[in-house]
């Protein structure tokens, strides 16, 4: 049920990429006291660094594995995805100042042993190979 | 110095050591200068961007005032009978041995009514009639320094630098980093200012010290920058850390604070710092 609900936000996301679409893409669906909240990014071709505070309503730290956050990155792409202050940080770049390719980048999977009663996300910046924030748009679809 | 801006409650703000894209480094803006020209303030050159090894640094936008001497000083003579002044510099501490004031604002018979001293492994902050308070800080850093004075009053501020981390309260002091209360009361007022290396004797300079974004108003603080804001937004992201990585790879200086964790130089050490900060509260 999951990577269905991901697999149509890609599709969406990649028929409409252009300058103005540049968005983080947050897809969490629950199960049996379970969760699993997929990150995504939609480039238009020059997005080289992105990050997004997410909150995760009614779970504590210790329900949060995080150890899948960024395990579908590119290759150069690193970053850093942590819990602190209360939020996941997830904050992304390429040390080679390399921009993603044009349309939808896997980023990874969080897991939660929850059910979040809600998810948001928050300073969203999403930018480019010049270092110019192109996008604030982060999408939540909760499934 | 980089421009003047005139604020409605400005003494002589922002007498900046630095400057924009289109002018080039100046300390025009000051009153005079004493054993310092228009040489001695640059910005950092590619590839000779470390103080130590006789490059410039600057904290912020483009431009440093380095000063390598004692007896080397600006002077700003607008603050005219001032009953209140606050200032905000940033001072890089170089390598030096034996005592010298590096910043003092004096009154009209030439005292000092408060000043900021460095022996090399403190600063001090001094008002005339009070008492002092101090903080152990390390070679080759950038610290901020930031004074609020009013007469009648104490002193009171913070020096904070080298990537001190956040002082959480009720904790007045703590590594790099500390809350400046000095109690006192005078009729002072305040005639000059003046920066740089004061002393005229016992001072020997190994590395350079620089000064930079120094402003100075009558009644507002003037804010600490927001340090890892590479590109002047105003707040610390993803964003900043390819423009420190820009920076790294000689695409032209940045408008914000590249130099994330204050050790002088823009290298891979800030794009970590930088990441860091992101999400923390600094």
């Amino acid at each position: 049920m999951k990577l269905s609900a991901v697999f149509c936000v890609a599709m969406i996301s990649s028929a409409v990429a252009n300058a103005s679409d540049n968005r983080i893409v947050v897809s969490a669906s629950s199960a049996k006291g379970t969760s699993a909240v997929a990150i995504d990014v939609v480039s238009d071709g020059s997005v080289s660094a992105f990050q997004t505070f997410l909150h995760f309503e009614g779970v504590s730290d210790k329900q949060i594995d995080l150890s899948g956050c960024l395990s579908n990155l590119p290759k150069d792409m690193v970053g850093r995805c942590d819990f602190s202050a209360g939020k996941v940080v997830v904050a992304v770049y390429s040390p080679s100042i390399t921009a993603l390719p044009a349309g939808l980048t896997p980023v990874g999977v969080i897991k939660l042993v929850a059910s979040p009663s809600a998810i948001r996300a928050t300073d969203g910046d999403i930018s480019n190979t010049k270092g110019e924030s192109v996008s604030s748009l982060v999408d939540v679809t909760v499934n | 110095m980089k421009q003047k801006a005139f604020l409605g409650t400005a003494i002589a703000a922002a007498l900046l050591l630095g400057a924009n894209v289109a002018s080039a480094c100046a300390i025009s803006a000051w009153s005079s200068a004493t054993g310092l020209t228009v040489a001695d303030t640059n910005e950092p050159a590619a590839g000779v961007n470390n103080p130590v090894s006789g490059g410039f640094t600057r904290y912020s936008a483009r431009c440093g005032l380095r000063v390598n001497a004692q007896n080397k000083f600006v002077q700003d003579n607008t603050p005219q009978n001032e009953t209140s002044y606050r200032v905000r510099f940033y001072y890089y501490t170089g390598d030096i041995t034996g005592s010298t004031q590096i910043f003092r604002a004096r009154n009209g018979s030439g005292a000092n009514v408060f000043s900021v001293s460095h022996d090399g492994a403190n600063m001090t902050v001094n008002l005339i009639g009070g008492g002092s308070d101090s903080l152990a800080v390390v070679d080759n850093r950038w610290y901020m320094v930031q004074l609020d004075w009013a007469q009648g009053t104490g002193l009171t501020g913070r020096i904070r630098g080298a990537g001190a981390t956040p002082c959480v309260a009720p904790a007045t002091s703590c590594s790099n980093n500390e809350e400046i209360i000095v109690a006192g009361s005078t009729a002072e007022q305040v005639q000059d200012v003046q920066l740089g290396l004061l002393a005229t004797s016992g001072v020997t300079v190994t590395t350079p010290v620089f000064f930079d974004e120094f402003d100075s108003r009558r009644t507002t603080t003037p804010p600490r920058l927001v340090r890892g804001d590479a590109n002047a937004s105003g707040v610390v992201n993803t964003a900043d850390v390819t423009n420190v990585l820009l920076e790294i790879n000689n695409q032209g200086l940045r408008t914000g604070q590249p130099d994330c964790n204050e050790s002088g130089v823009v290298n891979t050490a800030d794009v970590t710092c930088v990441l860091l900060l992101i999400g923390n509260p600094d």
